[in-house]
């Protein structure tokens, strides 16, 4: 019904698979949808008064009462023909993960959220010992190197220079006075990060696992693509005097949105979307409250009154 | 008349060269044809003449012999008038133009010859007004004067108040009140330059011969600019006085006089045939109009304004029609109940929109209106002056069944981008719908929509879904049928049997038929033919036996209908790039015929999956073909979850084998429990780590 299509508004995220465009995800998951809505029983066909002559051969007319055709469903089609589906931050074709859809009014959340230039975090397995032109494993091979002399240690040692190099372009480019009160406060809360364009950052790296020639980091993020993350394991294998490509890139957490939210491709249907957005709803309100200020009318300041009153009772 | 023609002797025009068609022949009745095959001069003529008058076909048999005579010596007159009206009237005398008044009245397809003839009179007295000298012949030396006289005679009854008065150039002449007298007038006209003397008829007769033999009649003038054809069509004959005299013939003969006093121009002869042509053509689409038009079953008195005013919207669009044509079609309203039947269907004439839905809304009430109006109004019609019609008064009293009859709907939408405007007044549409076809999905087609529009059920649709339901299509599937293929409606009822029979030639089994046209809706509009090559190429190109490939075509009749490059290529990427035997390639085609369809990006990629990664060897894939169609994120996400658990074994050889069928067919939850002995939650969490 109209009403259903009306109250699916909201953020929800999905886990898309790798191997498939960010684009089909966002048709497949409207496809669903509208494949269900439109199952829903509509309206009755209007009525109309119609004078029929009558039966038998007199010469006179009946009037009845008679749907009017230009309602019937296979006249009229499908109820619902396109949902206003936007995509948040966007995965390429290799990368898996986590990936923020917004439904009818959420779309303009997603504006919101992008505004609040939240970090992301992946997860992004390499290889030693080959590099490829487009730096993942499926490319064309430039070079083969031995990797044997590689350790972890050294391995961490290399991503305590990236992160480092990547803090001074965060405070940079964050276009904070450092010598403030308001930076230290936020220095110390953790929200210094730029709120406008800036180049990628990466916020954190650290070593999950290791296991020559294999290793996965887990790398947080801001302004970030897919490629870029691949090009930086590309050079974290130069630095080690060796080479390496990167087999997985899967983004985990995009903002408020974990894996743990995400809905995998088994559960794109109409009510889990609806128990998604409906649980993902007090989060994003709240981190949008709190980064930007704003949303008088949320969930949040319901609660706070709700909380008033009864502590006033 | 036979007689007549022959007693003159030898066409007055052969002096002028005219085409012989039309010359001495003796024109018993109008033999088809003859009329335009008078259009003579090959020359300025060819270009405007215009289609036959279908109406004007039907009704030449039926033209009594005075209007025999006419069709030889009119050669050259007006192109496009159709046989029956070319007042084809030979020599007939005043007594025979009485008497054909009295046949015409009998009979109602003379009605539409009377509207030619009087298209044609008018056009006589056009253009024997004009004041151009080389104007005037080209019409008018054709036809003797009785002919006129004829036309007119029967059109009119003996009085006519219009024609008594007096045009406002006019040289004082009396009125003629006389229908000979105004024929002889007219058919004087013609011949005397400036409407001359108006001697008795065999004079005048002799004076058309003068002038038509004197060669200065039927200068081969090519059309003129488009400034003189208006100003020929806005202005008609230079002289209206002969006119008013004459009388406006009829509601043609009102419209150019109308259009007169415009100016009297010079009146160039092609210009002016050009005109007259498209008048007649005029005529003839609007009295095939009246057949199908909606107000045919109105009572006579009660349909004006509405059915005008559609009439006006639907002939807006033909182009070419001179100043007055609302006049015309003021007039034609009074005249629509006049169905003439033998009319073809308007659709032809008029292909938009507008005549289909009218066309089709009230076929069936109109079959059974017009048998009890025509006889009313024929003679009705006949009686009165056409300049004389009465305005139709709300308070006029109707019968019963008139009264039921009406109906007063607000008008359809001309054009339409869907049938949901339609839907509610066709018939057709309705019946369609209520069978189970999806007009939402028909009308995205292109055309089918207008082809469902033009179709009548009882006569079209009804034929075809029977002969669907003989070659064995359910009757719920008819719907879905219809919907993809909404064509078939409109294909011819012996082609479509013919192609069966041919099927049944190659001995496909009734029930089989049946399976191939439902699952491949299009099949029966491909013809013999095209079937034949098909069905060889695939028997060539696999090199299966002729009843695997039957079968394969059974299977797949998709095939049949689809194009035949992409099946080539497949089978080149299957046996270079995947590097499959031939025989192997046929058994997997056999099995699954959908590899033939398929795209080759996905076919190898998905082979490179299943080969390189999975490990599968090239007899497997023969075994199990159906992987070939599964999606290869399917085969990807079970295969990885099976190698995660430790269960990826596809050797038949080795325990714990899992077949490839297995692998892609089963839903998750039966692959889950059964195949990889996990829960389904198990599954999901592995997915969101891949």
């Amino acid at each position: 019904m109209a009403a259903a299509a009306a109250e699916l508004a909201g953020l929800f995220a999905v886990y898309k698979p790798a191997g498939v465009a960010w684009g089909r995800v966002r048709e497949a998951v409207e496809t669903r949808l509208l494949r269900e809505l439109n199952a829903a029983p509509g309206r009755a066909p209007r009525q109309q008064v119609r004078f029929l002559p009558a039966p038998g051969g007199a010469v006179e007319l009946v009037a009845a009462r008679v749907p009017v055709l230009a309602d019937h469903p296979l006249v009229r089609g499908p109820r619902f023909r396109k949902l206003k589906i936007g995509a948040g931050h966007r995965l390429d074709v290799k990368a898996s993960g986590v990936f923020v859809l917004g439904i009818g009014h959420g779309n303009k959340l997603l504006t919101d959220l992008y505004n609040c230039h939240l970090t992301r975090v992946y997860t992004v397995g390499g290889l030693f010992g080959k590099a490829t032109d487009d730096f993942s494993d499926t490319g064309n091979l430039v070079e083969k190197t031995t990797f044997d002399h590689i350790t972890r240690e050294k391995l961490e040692r290399i991503l305590a220079v990236i992160q480092g190099t990547n803090q001074k372009a965060l405070l940079m480019y964050s276009n904070i006075d450092m010598k403030t009160q308001e930076a230290y406060e936020l220095a110390v809360k953790g929200l210094i990060r730029p709120m406008g364009k800036s180049p990628p950052i990466i916020t954190a790296v650290r070593c999950l696992q290791f296991a020559l020639p294999e290793f996965q980091l887990e790398i947080h993020c801001l302004h970030e693509t897919q490629q870029y993350l691949r090009k930086m394991v590309h050079e974290i294998g130069l630095e080690l005097k060796s080479s390496a490509v990167c087999t997985q890139v899967r983004r985990i957490r995009d903002g408020v949105f974990t894996v743990d939210d995400a809905l995998p491709r088994t559960q794109w249907n109409l009510q889990s979307i609806q128990e998604a957005i409906w649980n993902c709803q007090l989060k994003v309100e709240t981190e949008l409250e709190k980064t930007l200020g704003h949303g008088e009318n949320s969930l949040l300041h319901q609660l706070d009154g709700d909380t008033a009153e009864h502590g006033q009772s | 008349m036979i007689t007549a023609v022959e007693s003159r002797g030898e066409c007055p025009f052969s002096s002028m060269g005219l085409p012989s068609m039309g010359h001495g022949r003796p024109a018993v009745q109008h033999p088809p044809g003859e009329g335009t095959a008078g259009t003579a001069p090959a020359g300025p003529g060819a270009g405007h003449r215009p289609s036959p008058c279908p109406a004007g076909t039907a009704c030449a048999p039926r033209l009594p012999a005075p209007r025999g005579g006419a069709a030889a010596p009119r050669g050259g007159r007006a192109p496009g008038e159709g046989e029956g009206h070319e007042a084809e009237d030979g020599e007939a005398e005043e007594g025979d133009g009485v008497r054909a008044v009295e046949e015409l009245q009998r009979d109602v397809f003379h009605l539409l010859l009377v509207d030619h003839a009087e298209v044609q009179a008018v056009v006589y007295v056009v253009l024997a007004e004009g004041p151009a000298p080389h104007a005037r012949h080209h019409l008018a030396p054709s036809l003797p004067s009785s002919q006129r006289s004829c036309g007119f005679a029967g059109r009119r009854g003996p009085d006519r108040p219009g024609a008594d008065k007096p045009g406002p150039k006019q040289p004082g002449r009396p009125p003629v009140p006389c229908p000979a007298e105004r024929a002889e007038r007219g058919s004087a006209a013609p011949a005397a330059p400036r409407g001359g003397d108006r001697p008795a008829a065999p004079t005048r007769r002799g004076r058309e011969q003068r002038s038509a033999g004197g060669g200065e009649a039927w200068p081969h003038r090519p059309f003129r600019t488009r400034k003189e054809k208006d100003a020929a069509a806005c202005s008609p004959p230079p002289s209206p006085s002969e006119w008013s005299r004459l009388g406006r013939a009829g509601p043609r003969g009102a419209h150019v006089g109308r259009a007169g006093p415009c100016g009297a121009g010079e009146v160039p002869d092609a210009v002016l045939r050009w005109t007259m042509a498209v008048w007649a053509r005029q005529v003839s689409r609007w009295c095939c109009l009246l057949n199908t038009a909606r107000a045919v079953e109105f009572p006579r008195g009660l349909r004006s304004g509405g059915c005008s005013a559609r009439a006006c919207r639907g002939f807006a669009p033909l182009a070419g029609l001179p100043a007055g044509k609302e006049v015309v079609l003021c007039r034609l309203q009074a005249y629509r109940q006049v169905s003439v039947g033998s009319c073809s269907p308007p659709d032809s004439a008029k292909g938009g929109s507008l005549s289909s839905p009218e066309s089709n809304l009230p076929s069936v009430q109109q079959e059974q209106t017009k048998a009890e109006i025509l006889p009313d109004l024929n003679a009705k019609i006949l009686d009165e002056d056409w300049d004389d019609i009465p305005p139709s008064s709300a308070l006029e009293v109707i019968s019963e069944e008139e009264a039921v009859q009406i109906i007063a709907e607000p008008l359809l939408p001309i054009q339409s981008s869907t049938l949901r405007d339609y839907v509610d007044h066709s018939e057709t549409l309705a019946k369609l719908v209520h069978l189970g076809v999806d007009l939402s999905q028909v009308e995205k087609r292109r055309k089918a929509g207008q082809l469902l529009l033009t179709l009548d059920f009882e006569k079209d649709v009804k034929k075809i879904l029977l002969f669907l339901k003989d070659v064995g299509i359910e009757d719920n599937q008819l719907g879905p049928f219809l919907t993809k293929n909404p064509y078939i409606l409109g294909e011819d009822l012996e082609a479509l049997e013919t192609r069966v029979a041919y099927l049944k030639s190659k001995k496909f089994g009734q029930s089989e038929i049946a399976q191939l046209v439902s699952r491949a809706p299009y099949l029966l509009l491909f013809s013999v033919e095209r079937l034949d090559n098909r069905l060889g190429f695939f028997k060539n190109e696999l090199g299966l036996s002729v009843k695997k490939t039957k079968d394969l075509v059974i299977r797949l009749p998709r095939l049949l209908t689809g194009k035949l490059e992409p099946v080539k290529e497949n089978l080149q990427v299957c046996q270079i790039e995947l590097g499959f035997q031939r025989n192997e390639i046929q058994q997997i085609v056999f099995k699954t015929p959908k590899i033939l369809t398929a795209s080759k990006k996905r076919l190898r990629q998905t082979f490179d999956y299943l080969h390189n990664i999975m490990g599968i060897p090239h007899h497997m894939l023969t075994r199990f073909p159906q992987v070939f169609n599964s999606r290869l994120l399917r085969i990807r996400e079970r295969h990885m979850f099976l190698a995660f658990l430790g269960r990826a074994q596809y050797n038949p050889a080795q325990p714990s084998y899992i077949s490839l069928d297995q692998l892609v067919s089963l839903p998750d939850e039966v692959f889950c429990t059964e195949i990889a002995k996990a829960s389904m939650q198990d599954f999901e969490n592995f997915l969101k780590t891949l």
